[in-house]
C-alpha cells in the first residue's frame, strides 16, 4: 500500500514539473499588460502605502484638488507609536484577529472536510444537498452580513424570539464581546465553508479508487483508509486551501465591518477594520499606513514559515 | 479590409463619446441623507426646479447619513465631490477648513430671514459657506396613552425622570419608562444638564472629563442600572433603530429625538393617532435644560463645474414654500423666519412644541473638529453604558483622543 502511495506521489510530482516550454521575448509580450495593470493597481497604492507610514500625513497635509500635499518624512515615529506607546492598540487588536482567523479557519476547514465527504459517497438527493450546501457562497457577503445582523438584533432578532420560545433569557449579541465575536465568526463560518468544502471534494476525487481496493485487500478498517490514504492524499490540497483561508479571513473586512461595527467598543475590531477607521473614521492616514504594513509584515512572515514547512513536510 | 473597419469603429465611438459629453445639459449632482417619508417632498420640489429651469438636470442620490461625512471627504480630495450636498451643520466648519468649500454669498434679505442659531453654524473665518435647510434640538417624544393609563405626569426635572423607572417600567412585560440612542450626541444632554461640557469654541478647551461631565454620563448609566427607566443592557450596532421600533410599538413610554423622527414614529401602530404622540422639553438637569442644536444646510463644491446652477439649486430648495412643504409633510423645523411667520406652521403643533426646545437649545462649538468628536466619544460612551470602564476613565478616553484630534487642526 504504501508503494502504491509513493508510486503516485511521484506521478504527481513529475507532471507539476512539466510547465510551459520555449520561453522568449514574446512571453513578456504577452505578459506585459498584465504587468502593467499590477504595477498600477496593487504596487504602486502598496508602495505609497508603505512611503506614507514613515510621514505626518492626515487629512489637511494629504492634499486635495485645490491644496498641494503638505505632509513632512518624520522617519520611524508612527512604528514607534503604534509598537512602544502604553495607549497603541495594536497587541489587543492583534489578539483579537488571530483568535477570528483561527477559530474561523478551523471551523471552515472541519465543517468544509466533514460536508465533502459526505458528498463524495453516493446517496439519495445528493445533488440537492450540494446545493443548498452552496448557497452561502452565492450570497454576496455584505447581503448576508446584514441578514445575520438582524438576526442577532438583541430586541427583535430572530435567535432571541427562538430562544424566547423556550424561555430562555435573551441575550444581546452584539453588546457583548464574547457574545459579539461569536455572532461575527458565526456569520462568517457559514460564509466560508463551501469554498473549502468544493476544494476538498474536488482533492478527493482525485485520489484513485485502487488505493481504496489496496487497502480493502489488506483489510484495512474504515478509519484505517480514512487515516491513512484520505488524509495524506488531501494534504496537499488542504494546505493550499488552509493558507488562502488564513490571509482571506485575516482581512475578512465586510462581516465585522457590518455585523458588529467593531464593537462593541472595539472588542471585535480586527486589524483590517481597525486600520480603516482609524484612516476613514479618525483621518489618522500616517497610522493607518502603518497598520497596513505592520499587517503585511505579519502576513508575509506567517506565510513564509508556513509554506516552509509545508514543503520540507510534503518532501 | 477589417483592420480598417476596425479603425473606423473605434474612431466613430470616441467621437461619439466626446460629443455625447457635450451636448448634455449641464447636470447637477446632489446628495442628500433624508430619510425615505423626506425624500417623497424633496422629489416633488427637485421636479418643481427642473420644470422651471429646463436646462437643468439633478442628479438625486441618496447616502446614509452615517457615512455621508466621510464619504463626502474622500470624493472631494479625490476631486470628484457631489456638486450639492445636504450636510450636517456640524460638518461645514470642517469641509470649510479643509478648502473644498465654495463660499456662497448670501443677500441681505437672506442674512435678515435665516434664523441666528441655524446660520452661525456655516460661517468659517468670517465667510459664509452653507444655506440652512432645517434645523432641529433633540426633545421628549412621549406615548399619551400610556401617560394617562398609568396617571404618570411627564417628567420635567431629571429627578422626575428618575422616578418614573418605578412607576412606568415594568420588567415582566418589558416595558420601560425611556430610551435613548446609546450614542455621543445623546450623551450631550446628560452631560451639559450636570454641567460638563465638550469642547470651548472659544479657546478650544476640552471639558469631557472635568467632574461634571462624568457625573452626566454617570446618570445615564444609572438610569439603566440604578433606577430602572431604561434597560439594563442595550444593542449599540442597533440601538437607533431598536429605540424607534420600540417606542411605535409602545414598549417605551418616552424616547429622546428630534422633529425628523416625527414621521416615521406617526407610522408606528401605537400612533394611528397622531395626537397620541407628545413633545415635551427635555428634563431639567442640576444646570439646567439643555438639548443640542442641529440641522442642515446645503454646500456647494468648490470643484463643481456647473457651480451657478448649483448655487441656484441650493437657494430654491431653501425657499420659504419650499420650507414650509417640509414643516407641513414631515414636522421639520424651518430655518427661515418668513416660514415660521406663516399661518400655515404656527398651526403645526408639533412644530410649535420642537420650538419651545429650541428657544433654549444649545449651540455647539463651530470649530473644524464639531462632527470628528463623536467617533471617539461613541466609542467610550459605549464603553461606560455597557460597564466596561468606569464613567470616568471612559471619559479620560475621550479626552486623550480629542487633544491628538485638536493637535493637527491647521489655521488654529
Amino acid at each position: 500500500m504504501a508503494e502504491a502511495i509513493k508510486a503516485q506521489k511521484k506521478q504527481i510530482a513529475q507532471k507539476k514539473q512539466i510547465g510551459p516550454s520555449g520561453s522568449g521575448w514574446i512571453v513578456w509580450v504577452f505578459l506585459a499588460p498584465a504587468i502593467l495593470a499590477m504595477g498600477l493597481t496593487v504596487f504602486y497604492p502598496l508602495m505609497k502605502g508603505i512611503w506614507f507610514s514613515f510621514t505626518d500625513i492626515d487629512q489637511y497635509t494629504m492634499g486635495n484638488a485645490f491644496e498641494a500635499p503638505s505632509y513632512e518624512f518624520i522617519g520611524l515615529e508612527n512604528y514607534k507609536e503604534i509598537l512602544f506607546s502604553q495607549d497603541s492598540d495594536l497587541l489587543r487588536v492583534l489578539w483579537q484577529t488571530v483568535l477570528w482567523t483561527v477559530i474561523n479557519v478551523s471551523f471552515h476547514f472541519g465543517l468544509g472536510l466533514l460536508f465533502a465527504l459526505l458528498l463524495n459517497h453516493g446517496f439519495k438527493g445528493r445533488s440537492l444537498f450540494r446545493l443548498l450546501l452552496m448557497v452561502p457562497w452565492a450570497v454576496p457577503a455584505y447581503v448576508a452580513a446584514f441578514s445575520w445582523r438582524w438576526m442577532f438584533n438583541g430586541d427583535y432578532g430572530l435567535f432571541n424570539q427562538v430562544l424566547q420560545m423556550f424561555s430562555i433569557e435573551p441575550i444581546n449579541w452584539l453588546s457583548k464581546p464574547f457574545w459579539a465575536m461569536t455572532a461575527a465568526i458565526a456569520t462568517n463560518v457559514w460564509l466560508g465553508y463551501p469554498f473549502m468544502m468544493v476544494s476538498i471534494l474536488a482533492g478527493l476525487k482525485t485520489i484513485p479508487g485502487a488505493l481504496y481496493e489496496a487497502a480493502m485487500l489488506d483489510g484495512a478498517s474504515r478509519f484505517q483508509q480514512f487515516k491513512q490514504i484520505t488524509l495524506p492524499m488531501l494534504r496537499p490540497v488542504s494546505l493550499s486551501v488552509i493558507l488562502l483561508g488564513f490571509v482571506w479571513t485575516f482581512n475578512m473586512f465586510p462581516v465585522i465591518y457590518l455585523v458588529t461595527k467593531g464593537g462593541p467598543y472595539g472588542s471585535t475590531e480586527i486589524l483590517a477594520t481597525y486600520a480603516y477607521r482609524e484612516a476613514f473614521e479618525s483621518w489618522n492616514l500616517a497610522e493607518a499606513s502603518t497598520y497596513g504594513v505592520i499587517i503585511l509584515s505579519i502576513l508575509i512572515v506567517l506565510s513564509t514559515i508556513y509554506s516552509r514547512m509545508t514543503k520540507e513536510r510534503v518532501s | 479590409m477589417s483592420r480598417l473597419t476596425g479603425v473606423l469603429q473605434l474612431g466613430i465611438l470616441i467621437l461619439g463619446t466626446l460629443m455625447g459629453s457635450g451636448a448634455r445639459a449641464s447636470e447637477v449632482v446632489f446628495w442628500h441623507t433624508m430619510n425615505t417619508e423626506e425624500t417623497k417632498t424633496l422629489e416633488a420640489i427637485v421636479k418643481d426646479f427642473e420644470t422651471q429651469n429646463p436646462g437643468t438636470k439633478i442628479k438625486v442620490q441618496n447616502v446614509p447619513f452615517s457615512d455621508a461625512q466621510n464619504k463626502y471627504k474622500i470624493s472631494a480630495a479625490a476631486g470628484k465631490a457631489p456638486d450639492v450636498l445636504r450636510s450636517e451643520i456640524a460638518w461645514i466648519a470642517e469641509f470649510a477648513n479643509l478648502g473644498i468649500l465654495e463660499e456662497i454669498p448670501l443677500s441681505e434679505a437672506d442674512k435678515a430671514d435665516f434664523l441666528k442659531v441655524a446660520q452661525s453654524y456655516a460661517f468659517w473665518n468670517g465667510k459664509n459657506y452653507g444655506i440652512p435647510q432645517v434645523t432641529d434640538c433633540l426633545a421628549l417624544l412621549f406615548n399619551k396613552r400610556i401617560f394617562r393609563e398609568k396617571n404618570v405626569k411627564v417628567p420635567e426635572t431629571m429627578e422626575e425622570l428618575a422616578q418614573t423607572g418605578k412607576t412606568l417600567s415594568s420588567l415582566k412585560d418589558k416595558k420601560w419608562a425611556l430610551s435613548f440612542n446609546p450614542a455621543g450626541y445623546w450623551a450631550q444632554i446628560f452631560i451639559w444638564s450636570f454641567g460638563g461640557g465638550l469642547i470651548r469654541g472659544d479657546d478650544s478647551s476640552i471639558q469631557i472629563s472635568t467632574p461634571e461631565s462624568v457625573a452626566g454620563v454617570q446618570f445615564m448609566i444609572d438610569l439603566m442600572q440604578v433606577y430602572g427607566v431604561s434597560p439594563k443592557e442595550m444593542d449599540f450596532v442597533n440601538g437607533y433603530n431598536n429605540m424607534m421600533t420600540g417606542f411605535k410599538q409602545g414598549r417605551y413610554a418616552m424616547i429622546i429625538n428630534g422633529p425628523w423622527a416625527t414621521s416615521d414614529v406617526l407610522n408606528g401602530e401605537e400612533f394611528k393617532d397622531p395626537e397620541n404622540l407628545g413633545v415635551a422639553i427635555i428634563p431639567k438637569g442640576p444646570k439646567g435644560n439643555f438639548s443640542p442644536v442641529g440641522g442642515h444646510s446645503y454646500v456647494v463644491y468648490k470643484g463643481s463645474t456647473v457651480k451657478p446652477e448649483a448655487m441656484k439649486f441650493a437657494s430654491f430648495l431653501s425657499e420659504t414654500k419650499n420650507q414650509i412643504l417640509f414643516a407641513k409633510n414631515h414636522n421639520l423645523l424651518p430655518t427661515r423666519q418668513s416660514a415660521w411667520n406663516s399661518q400655515e406652521v404656527k398651526n403645526l403643533k408639533l412644530i410649535s412644541a420642537f420650538k419651545s426646545q429650541l428657544d433654549v437649545a444649545t449651540s455647539r462649538p463651530v470649530i473644524p473638529e464639531g462632527g470628528g468628536i463623536y467617533t471617539a466619544l461613541d466609542r467610550s460612551v459605549e464603553d461606560a453604558l455597557s460597564l466596561n470602564r468606569d464613567a470616568a476613565s471612559a471619559m479620560r478616553k475621550v479626552q486623550k483622543q480629542w487633544q491628538k484630534l485638536l493637535k493637527r487642526r491647521k489655521n488654529k
